[in-house]
């Protein structure tokens, strides 16, 4: 009776949490990110233009809106006479990718290490978390330029940078949250039972802090963004003439007085891309991770 | 003392990483000898460079004089690269100092006022600059503010250092972007403490509401801000980098953006090494620091 009475208002209570956190569940930033990813998925598809097919006599067309500009290139032309809408489409494409794969490195690398030196401590776990120290004392743009002057502009050499720069942040928060649940019952439960460590790493530990992995990698996929397209605005990211958004702000620099729609453009995607990123992260967190609300 | 240890722990992976690395970047003969060069000439500059010796005996060339402040010479301007810092450093720390003073004032009056008037038009601007300024790449925003300011309305210089006028911009698009995080941290930090018994008390006790806010609470929700001072720094350097390489403005994130472009590796190294030991060190004090102002921590 007494326990039916306690778990009543505690089932209402459930349902409340649930209510307001839907209430205020981003619906304009999660729209967002749909659009970039079917945009990226189907840029065959919505694409008016190829984005590499060029044609010097439409070079510099301003968007339609503009005088001079035409509906035939919706948001104008660049150097190249190339249309700055399907370039930007297909410049989605290799956003994503490298952010996506980026963190997949990066979240591997991290939460292998994260956990490894959580779980075991000692001489590995300073060894490790000295590696960290390093990474992240590093001032990050200037050794992804560094490495990416390394290896060579190309996207796979890309994706690894950001994995290398970027682990360091998944290994520190995967290693507190081991830390702080190495010391719970059904842990000490499992190795009694004759659990392998690898057994209760992968089972046991893994499952609890992938909530905490989620929020950080929407936040760090913003981040990637924003890294990568800096890195192709300096020529240190995908080459040319494959479009990518930091590349085409780059292209407009020299022009923004002539053609400032180049530029203009392309940023406004990326802000916004990130922004709707951001903001489904914080929803995310306080959902998931209410815990996490300070960091 | 453990700390110190462990700090220069980091130092040297972090100078056998950096020393590695540019190693690896490819031969920097390739872009400084004429196409026509012989085998005979690379030898020659080779060896005048010290790059024909053993990796692991330039490693030990490398630390020995790096130890006396000697970071070796720049290959493509031939002067000392501790010189080359030096000429640079200033211009790079007014800029940040500058920078700094914008985000601190923009993260203070916002997220204070933000925390005391919940929920009102201030919070909402709050949030609306920190959220943006989060996610609006700085290389896209200073262009944006040089197309606004230097090109449109001809108010503003758009590159290179000089008088006041020429801070504006750059310290103004950094400071924007570095304060965002510092205002929702201050926000959450001050909300807090306004919450607390203690300022509860001193509005009882009758201290004047202006008082409590900035005397009593804003010194509580501060402690938070220092906690996180070494993540703040990690992201002022990097905003140093990027804004410079857009303004062309004279610092060390240009130095070693150039550096870089050029395959000077005694330039990379030493700026990288450079900004790293400060990041160091100032992490380091910042600690000792705190655990001397809050004597709960101890290390």
């Amino acid at each position: 009776m007494a326990r039916a009475a306690q778990t009543k208002p505690q089932i209402k209570n459930r349902i409340r949490i649930a209510a307001t956190a839907l209430k205020r569940f981003p619906a304009i930033p999660v729209a967002i990110i749909l659009a970039l990813v079917l945009t990226a998925i189907f840029a065959d598809f919505w694409a008016p233009y190829s984005p590499y097919d060029q044609s010097l006599p439409n070079r510099l067309k301003p968007p339609f809106w503009v005088e001079g500009g035409s509906t035939e290139h919706l948001l104008g032309t660049d150097l190249l006479g190339r249309d700055v809408l399907s370039r930007l489409i297909f410049g989605a494409r290799i956003s994503l990718l490298v952010a996506l794969m980026g963190i997949l490195v990066a979240g591997s690398i991290g939460a292998v290490f994260g956990v490894v030196s959580g779980f075991y401590g000692g001489k590995v776990d300073a060894l490790i978390m000295r590696a960290c120290d390093a990474t992240l004392s590093l001032p990050i743009i200037l050794l992804a330029l560094l490495l990416a002057v390394i290896f060579g502009p190309s996207l796979a050499n890309l994706i690894y940078v950001m994995g290398l720069v970027l682990w360091a942040r998944y290994a520190r928060v995967v290693r507190g949250e081991v830390l702080s649940w190495k010391e719970q019952d059904f842990i000490a439960y499992a190795r009694v039972a004759g659990a392998s460590p690898l057994r209760i790493m992968i089972r046991h530990i893994f499952p609890n802090i992938v909530n905490t992995l989620m929020v950080l990698i929407t936040f760090q996929t913003g981040y990637v963004i924003i890294l990568e397209s800096f890195l192709s605005f300096l020529g240190a990211g995908v080459p040319p003439p494959t479009p990518t958004w930091g590349g085409m702000v780059a292209e407009g620099r020299g022009y923004i007085i002539t053609g400032w729609w180049l530029s203009v453009f392309s940023g406004l995607a990326i802000s916004l891309v990130v922004l709707s990123l951001n903001l489904f992260g914080d929803w995310l967190r306080d959902y998931l991770d209410p815990k996490l609300r300070q960091v | 003392m453990i700390r110190l240890l462990q700090a220069a722990a980091t130092l040297f992976f972090v100078s056998m990483l950096i020393f590695c690395l540019a190693r690896l970047t490819g031969d920097p003969l390739d872009v400084m000898l004429p196409m026509e060069a012989s085998e005979e000439d690379y030898a020659r500059a080779r060896k005048h460079l010290g790059l024909d010796k053993p990796l692991p005996v330039q490693y030990g060339i490398y630390v020995a004089q790096a130890v006396t402040g000697d970071l070796g010479t720049s290959i493509r301007a031939k002067i000392p690269v501790s010189q080359l810092i030096m000429e640079r450093l200033p211009n790079s720390l007014r800029l940040a100092g500058f920078s700094i003073s914008v985000a601190l004032s923009l993260a203070l009056v916002l997220g204070v006022a933000a925390a005391v008037k919940k929920g009102s038009i201030v919070d909402t601007i709050s949030r609306i600059l920190a959220v943006s300024g989060m996610s609006i790449p700085i290389f896209w925003l200073a262009i944006m503010a040089i197309l606004l300011f230097s090109v449109k309305l001809r108010l503003l210089p758009s590159s290179r250092a000089g008088g006041i006028e020429h801070y504006i911009l750059p310290a103004f698009v950094l400071g924007w972007s570095f304060s965002a995080p510092m205002m929702r941290l201050l926000r959450s930090s001050m909300l807090e403490v306004l919450d607390s018994e203690y300022v509860k008390l001193a509005q009882i006790k009758g201290v004047s509401k202006w008082w409590v806010i900035w005397g009593h609470a804003l010194r509580n929700a501060l402690i938070p801000l220092i906690t996180f001072a070494g993540f703040y720094l990690g992201l002022l350097v990097g905003g140093v980098v990027v804004t410079e390489t857009v303004f062309a403005w004279p610092g060390l994130g240009l130095l070693a953006y150039e550096a870089v472009v050029w395959r000077d590796y005694p330039v990379i190294q030493g700026v990288v090494l450079f900004i790293t030991t400060a990041v160091l060190t100032i992490n380091l004090s910042v600690d000792v620091l705190y655990a001397y102002l809050d004597p709960r921590i101890r290390y």
